[in-house]
């Protein structure tokens, strides 16, 4: 307990009783001033901005955990096998985690404009311009850049994940015939079960992070399809709508602590 | 205090503690206390009260012989703990982080006696009153306030073409006499007389401008013979003609003029302010330097001194030597810089943050008085010179030049003893931007009450940066319960604000006002809502259209608009970019297409295709890199940069008309010469007008009677009245006074790009009545929604520059302007 103390005096003051205000307000009006019951959850409920935003940031999460967990695990059972600049190859996955944002954020741009260098590419090749960023391909184009951006740091959990595995169990495997596909369902997988459910926690909570580069390619008002919960959040601040945003962040953590219930319980099963 | 000991650690510090520490703040306190009572030589007295007689009498008295000596030192220390800044390192800036604010907050005042007692107000404080001047005749107009040698002022005035002197004596009186040098033919066929005053050889000297259908001369003059007769100075730079055409010579004209104990001649040219040049007396040129032309410089005994060009500080140059002797670091603002210098090397430097003081071997700059609480800081004042009287504490007199109605006043500072050091009551206003009519209320209403102090916290001063981050800082404060006690909501969430109760019901500071007749109704009838005020803007500007008659009548909606330039073959204005035009018709038309929070797509798609024929018919680009950049900052900032146009374009060019602004009389002369030239029309904008300095009150500010009576305080005549350029006044009074005044000397010509002169003089009684009544017209408010704005503007840009369908462009801006109106 005593070593506890100062991570939870610090929790304590700077994210619990913050967050026990922010629920409070949810039951008051803007300024936290007036009792107003459940009227601030039944407006965040039925408010279509917020049902978008919570839309498409399940939508996102959905899509995007499984995709970048299956290819930065296809990369590093290549990397694992490789025998010649392994290391090489690692280090380049790791540098979109080194670049910063704004920097990106340039490169999508030059990349996605409507006069950028892919649109370019496509009328040279006969092909009708794409709106990267103003229609639904703005989508694609964010799930590009969470991939981008966190492949590589999964590549490395998972590189860590398969170098745990015995080699004698792939070498006991082959003794009895088994062939690349069988070791992989029978004992990599398998065995990358604790892995697994780290990365997808890890991932989960980084795909949060992926506002900041909707943001800057966008805006306070990107294209629907990526209008996530951290959009409506930062213009209801604007606006002082906090009798919105504290029962949508109310709501949100509910959301997650079930979420990550979720995740617990299934290791509890793993174990 | 602690903090700014900390900023002059080398000085103090490191001499009193060895080691770059800083003091606490209650430590800090303590030895200013202590300081100050020895000088006051009352420590002997708090050490006997604290120590109840434990510290043996005559050992106290010997520490206070061998510790009050340098009394001098006590005092430069006591005023160092109270107010340096380093004017050197940008002290602004640090006083920036740590109040949080503009910058501009009192960094501390003289230092004056402290009582022992924790928490017992500190006192002392300079204080300022106008000084009396003599009482002169109707019409009589102030050429210039100096002080001779012995310490009295010199008024020089002029009234129906004679000259007058009234000289202060020591019983404060004025004799008044027609000085001999200044009555006499030379001088009297001069138009107009310059920088009077007294050079360091004693003679006083003056510029004098003459004015022909020829050429325009300036001349130096100076007194001879006790100053009965005059002498003109022969100068032979004044001589060469700066410019020469076939109907027109101009020669060089003084800007300001200084002559040294040795007799050269300091002046700069009013055609090269920045080069100030220096002369022997026989004319010949003995060297130039580079100084800031916005700053007055100082000429005294053989000495000169002036701000450097470009920020390089204040330089001393020596007159007999001719080099610069040394550079002093010095942070300038924006306002005019002026300097005195004592015997003792002490310089004093007085701009917009108060009186600066530097004593002659120091290196650390002291703010003795606070600009901020008196008339340095206001925007139609600048300081014109300073001068300094010894006594128990210095005195300071500044003479001011108000921009407004160009004549001189003389401020008196005086150190009271009895005033609080800090005033006891603190408000604070905030705006995003400076808005110049605040903040010359505020130092006006601060000069009047000594107790209270206004803290204007401008956001975005000169930074550059995202609007909304801005906003997102003062809703934290807000929600903190910390936000500034009056908003001035121009550019900020209005609605937004009302919504949430943010902003106080302040009817009861204006329905008074209206009820006596003060505000005017058409004006403020707008800001009623549901039998409440939330609102009231300071000023206000009214758009006009400016063109031929069929023009100004078809204003009412962009279809007539568009159906009237069908009917014309010349383009329906001067070119404007894409962005500039969508700002201005969306401040106009928008309620065509938005009403109630809900877009109406069939509308939206009809104003777009208007506009795209307006844009067509008066060939409007999309890289028009100045209107562009004014159009962005009128997004950000609401109404501020609309209708840009300048009425000269319509003298200029052959089109049908011109949005433009109207924010003072000024402002309409050009209009009016342009109307009578070409025998156009103008007419308001369906009575729209554009608010400007929109005032609100913090519902949870903390001392919110002392916010309003600084609201109620901004309608009054006394603020009313000055032209700061920035909009008609909303009192009915003062806009009466206004509209009233005649100038017949005020005439202005300019040449448009084609190279066509167009000129005008101030409106005749009738044009100003004209407008006026228009004035009382005007009852709409604009109020843009700079969000909406900005998103029309950028899905509508593809679609006039052609790269998109109106479809496309509509179904694009729908599709986010529902996302922000659902929200």
């Amino acid at each position: 307990m005593l070593f506890l103390f100062p991570s939870l005096a610090g929790i304590t003051v700077f994210v619990l009783l913050p967050f026990m205000d922010v629920i409070r307000r949810s039951f008051c009006d803007a300024m936290g001033r007036k009792f107003v019951g459940m009227a601030n959850y039944k407006l965040v409920l039925n408010n279509k901005a917020f049902q978008l935003a919570a839309g498409n940031t399940a939508k996102f999460i959905i899509i995007c955990i499984p995709v970048l967990l299956l290819v930065s695990l296809g990369i590093s059972l290549l990397l694992k096998n490789q025998r010649s600049r392994k290391e090489f190859l690692k280090t380049s996955f790791l540098f979109p985690m080194a670049i910063p944002v704004a920097s990106v954020v340039l490169l999508w741009r030059l990349l996605f404009h409507w006069n950028g260098l892919i649109n370019g590419l496509l009328v040279r090749t006969g092909i009708e311009k794409i709106d990267f960023i103003n229609s639904n391909k703005a989508f694609i184009v964010l799930i590009i850049t969470y991939l981008w951006k966190n492949a590589g740091y999964n590549i490395i959990l998972w590189l860590t994940g398969l170098n745990g595995i015995p080699a004698s169990l792939y070498e006991a495997a082959a003794a009895d015939g088994a062939g690349k596909w069988a070791k992989f369902r029978y004992i990599t997988l398998p065995q990358l079960a604790p892995t697994t459910l780290a990365i997808t926690i890890l991932s989960f909570v980084n795909s949060f992070k992926v506002f900041r580069e909707a943001y800057l390619i966008s805006g306070d008002y990107p294209h629907e399809s990526i209008y996530m919960m951290q959009h409506l959040f930062n213009n209801w601040f604007l606006s002082l709508d906090m009798q919105k945003i504290t029962p949508a962040a109310v709501l949100c953590i509910i959301l997650f602590i079930m979420l990550i219930l979720l995740f617990m319980k299934l290791r509890k099963n793993e174990d | 205090m602690g903090v700014k000991e900390n900023q002059n650690c080398t000085t103090i510090t490191l001499r009193m503690k060895d080691g770059r520490r800083r003091w606490s703040n209650p430590g800090a306190n303590n030895m200013a206390k202590l300081l100050t009572s020895r000088e006051n030589k009352e420590l002997s007295d708090i050490i006997d009260k604290y120590t109840d007689g434990m510290i043996l009498a005559e050992p106290v008295q010997d520490f206070r012989v061998g510790f009050c000596m340098p009394v001098r030192f006590a005092s430069d220390l006591a005023l160092i703990m109270q107010g340096c800044t380093n004017k050197g390192r940008d002290a602004s800036k640090e006083n920036n982080d740590i109040t949080g604010g503009n910058g501009k907050q009192a960094s501390g005042d003289a230092a004056g006696k402290v009582s022992a007692k924790d928490g017992e107000q500190a006192m002392g404080r300079y204080i300022e009153s106008k000084a009396k001047l003599p009482e002169m005749s109707q019409g009589e107009i102030i050429l210039g306030i100096l002080m001779n040698p012995d310490g009295y002022f010199e008024v020089y005035t002029m009234h129906k073409g004679r000259y007058y002197c009234y000289r202060q004596n020591k019983d404060d009186l004025w004799e008044s006499n027609m000085p001999g040098w200044l009555n006499n033919d030379t001088v009297k066929k001069a138009d107009v007389i310059t920088n009077i005053q007294q050079g360091g050889d004693g003679n006083y000297y003056a510029c004098l401008e003459s004015y022909t259908n020829k050429e325009s001369r300036c001349r130096i003059v100076q007194s001879a013979d006790g100053g009965n007769t005059v002498q003109t100075v022969d100068m032979p730079y004044l001589n060469k003609a700066e410019s020469e055409t076939a109907e027109y010579t101009l020669y060089p004209r003084i800007q300001q003029m200084g002559v040294m104990e040795n007799g050269t001649y300091v002046f700069n040219d009013v055609g090269d302010p920045d080069i100030l040049m220096l002369y022997s007396p026989e004319g010949d040129k003995l060297d130039e330097l580079e100084i800031d032309y916005r700053q007055n410089f100082l000429v005294t005994g053989n000495k000169l001194i002036a701000a450097g060009k470009d920020d390089t500080g204040i330089l001393f140059y020596d007159g007999d030597s001719m080099t610069v002797e040394k550079t002093i670091a010095y942070t300038l603002d924006n306002r005019a810089l002026t300097f005195a210098l004592k015997e003792d090397h002490t310089l004093l430097v007085v701009d917009s943050d108060g009186i600066h003081r530097m004593s002659g071997d120091g290196t650390l700059w002291e703010i003795v008085v606070d600009g901020i609480l008196n008339s340095m800081s206001m925007p139609s004042l600048t300081p014109y010179s300073l001068y300094v009287t010894e006594g128990e504490h210095e005195e300071y007199h500044v003479v001011y030049k108000d921009a407004n109605e160009g004549t001189y006043s003389l401020m008196h500072y005086r150190f009271d003893k009895n005033v609080s050091s800090v005033p006891s009551r603190e408000i604070t206003v905030y705006s995003l931007r400076e808005n110049k009519t605040i903040r010359q209320a505020i130092a006006m209403y601060q000069a009047q009450n000594d107790d209270i102090k206004i803290n204007y916290v401008v956001a975005m001063e000169n930074a550059a940066g995202n609007v909304s981050d801005y906003i997102r800082a003062l809703n934290t404060e807000l929600l903190a319960g910390n936000g500034a006690d009056i908003l001035v909501l121009d550019g900020l969430p209005v609605d937004s604000y009302m919504e949430k109760a943010v902003l106080e019901d302040i009817s009861d500071i204006i329905c008074p006002l209206e009820d006596a007749g003060m505000l005017l109704p058409n004006i403020s009838e707008g800001y009623h809502t549901d039998n409440k005020i939330y609102m009231m803007p300071v000023r206000f500007t009214v758009p006009v259209i400016l063109g031929k008659a069929d023009a100004v009548k078809n204003v009412s909606s962009l279809d007539s608009i568009v159906n009237y330039m069908a009917r014309t073959d010349i383009p329906y204005s001067g070119s404007a970019s894409y962005r500039e035009l969508l700002l201005n018709y969306l401040a106009l038309y928008s309620d065509d297409f938005l009403q109630n929070r809900a877009i109406d797509r069939d509308k939206l798609t009809g104003f777009l295709k208007n506009i795209k024929e307006i844009a067509d018919n008066t060939q409007a680009s999309e890289h028009d890199e100045e209107k562009n950049r004014r159009s962005e900052l009128g997004s950000l900032f609401g109404n501020e940069d609309l209708f840009t146009e300048n009425a000269i374009t319509l003298y200029d060019e052959n089109v049908s008309s011109g949005l433009i602004k109207i924010a003072n009389i000024n402002d309409l002369i050009i209009p009016f010469a342009v109307i009578k030239n070409k025998g156009l029309s103008y007419n308001t904008l369906d009575g729209q007008f554009l608010p400007i300095g929109i005032i609100g009150l913090n519902s949870t500010g903390k001392d919110k009677e002392t916010a309003k009576a600084f609201i109620s305080y901004l309608f009054t005549g006394e603020v009313q009245d000055a032209n700061l350029y920035d909009g008609f006044p909303v009192n009915s009074s003062s806009i009466d006074k206004w509209f009233a005044q005649d100038n017949e000397d005020f005439y202005v010509a300019f040449s448009s790009q084609n190279g066509k002169m167009i000129s005008g003089g101030w409106p005749s009684r009738g044009e100003r009545k004209a407008f006026r009544d228009k004035i009382s017209n005007i009852r709409i408010p604009i109020e843009t929604d700079n969000v909406l704005n900005q998103m029309i503007i950028e899905g509508a840009l593809p679609y006039l520059l052609g790269n998109t369908d109106i479809d496309r462009a509509v179904a694009g801006i729908m599709e986010k302007a529902a996302l922000y109106l659902t929200e």
